[in-house]
């Protein structure tokens, strides 16, 4: 048995013939220029972005991180910490309940 | 006795063929490299593992393969012959990436744009070796240098060749670290290697969460072919930046991107059926492959040294070498050759600005692609 099948459809055109008949040039030209021009809107508009805030500054909302926002009182002190009180507030729930 | 003899025709060492011998040799190469060279060993060992269970030979009145109507590996496939693996991927991709340094100097993204025409250039020559135009713009795209976007795009215009083309772009990307350098060195002087660039600025909040919101809306009306990919690149980003949804953004980054990679590698091993890889087309679909990758390096490293006669500040041309979307390895890369310069001269930071731009560049030519041979 071969090492490479021959399952290959047959070809009807090649060469230069066959970039003409399926408006090779043309597809490669205007694919290229779309993909310029949609990048290059997009570096228009990092460019002109920074202007843009600043210009609406006054009016766009500040926007909080979460990873910013203040760490809750509860959640405060090493993990530690915070196990061991868990524990003994749970310690001391079970044993004023009596069980 | 004639039950075991009978057993024994059906056992894979009696039905393997050179052609199964061959595929599986190549799956240990694969296996080989990922793990003793460390080349893209995340894509690489599930590729490699499912060539050798794709060239097990089965019995065909057993649905096992991944072409059997009904079999488990065939349902796993099912995720990448309607190409819904690659959207997924790209909302990880879009979750994990940070646009900042794009952001920080948009005239890299041309250089994302530059290194696409690769794509356009292969497409000729594919169809100049006499494929059909569909079979051109699906192996055209493997120029892109991005494994999700080539997947997507031959699943949609060449079914038949998607193995191919799958194996060649995970293998090209793969082999960056050995097809790019030549190249860049050869078009690029000492002195244009040295060149250092101004340390990017910092960007604000609100730039990093508007970007992903404009960038989709221009992309997806130039090009509405290429809604899911881009759609899912920056619906992930808008996740991670918002800082709302981290839980979001991290099961994007993290669980999902791997469990989908883990799918899409081992399949797209398995369907490399050496009854339907090993043929003429194959081979010259990796010689084109090739091709393609050489002339997206070469068109970014020579856009950024066509950039460089306008302008003030000049752009180290290696940075152009980034455009291919084979992110990070390219942008390494490029560090690795600008170090071989000035070993004080930090380009990756740099380098990924194109490296993400031309995420963006392939997948837009994806959806270009698609829109012209359905259209």
């Amino acid at each position: 048995m071969p090492l490479l099948a021959n399952n290959a459809p047959a070809a009807n055109l090649s060469g230069l013939e066959a970039i003409q008949a399926a408006d090779g040039w043309a597809i490669a030209i205007t694919g290229t220029v779309i993909v310029f021009s949609a990048l290059a809107a997009i570096s228009l508009f990092i460019g002109v972005l920074p202007r843009l805030l600043a210009a609406c500054g006054p009016w766009l909302p500040e926007i909080g991180s979460h990873h910013d926002a203040p760490v809750s009182a509860a959640s405060t002190g090493p993990p530690d910490d915070r196990a061991k009180r868990a524990a003994a507030a749970a310690w001391a729930k079970h044993h004023d309940g009596g069980g | 006795m004639d039950i075991l003899f009978e057993f024994l025709r059906t056992t894979g060492f009696y039905q393997m063929t050179p052609g199964n011998l061959a595929m599986i040799v190549i799956g240990l190469v694969f296996i080989a490299l990922a793990i003793l060279k460390d080349y893209e060993p995340l894509l690489l060992l599930p590729i490699g593992f499912g060539t050798i269970v794709g060239n097990i030979p089965t019995i065909e009145s057993m649905a096992l393969g991944v072409y059997d109507s009904g079999s488990v590996l065939n349902y796993i496939y099912f995720g990448v012959s309607q190409g819904i693996f690659p959207p997924l991927i790209f909302l990880g991709i879009g979750a994990m990436t940070d646009f900042s340094t794009m952001l920080s100097n948009p005239k890299l993204v041309l250089l994302g744009a530059a290194a696409q025409a690769g794509i356009f250039l292969t497409l000729l020559g594919a169809l100049y070796i006499g494929f059909t135009p569909e079979e051109a713009a699906a192996i055209g795209i493997i120029g892109g240098a991005d494994g999700p976007t080539a997947i997507f795009l031959s699943s949609k215009l060449a079914p038949h060749l998607l193995g191919a083309i799958a194996i060649a772009a995970y293998s090209y990307m793969a082999l960056v670290p050995v097809i790019q350098p030549p190249i860049m060195k050869l078009l690029t002087t000492k002195e244009e290697r040295l060149i250092r660039m101004k340390p990017p600025r910092a960007v604000s909040r609100h730039e990093r969460i508007l970007f992903p919101i404009a960038a989709f809306l221009i992309c997806a009306l130039v090009a509405p072919g290429s809604l899911s990919l881009i759609g899912m690149l920056f619906f992930g980003n808008l996740l991670k930046e918002s800082t709302v949804t981290d839980r979001l953004a991290n099961t994007a980054r993290n669980a999902m991107i791997d469990i989908v990679t883990i799918l899409l590698g081992f399949s797209v091993g398995a369907s490399t059926d050496a009854q339907q890889f090993l043929t003429p087309q194959s081979l010259m679909i990796f010689g084109l492959g090739a091709l393609s990758f050489a002339i997206a390096t070469a068109a970014g490293v020579l856009f950024a040294k066509l950039m460089n006669l306008v302008l003030r500040e000049k752009i180290n041309p290696l940075v152009g070498a980034a455009g291919v979307s084979a992110v990070p390895d390219s942008a390494r890369v490029v560090q690795m050759v600008g170090q071989e310069a000035d070993p004080n001269n930090a380009l990756l930071m740099h380098a990924m600005a194109p490296n993400v731009a031309g995420v963006i560049g392939s997948a837009v030519a994806a959806g270009v692609l698609w829109s012209v041979m359905v259209g």
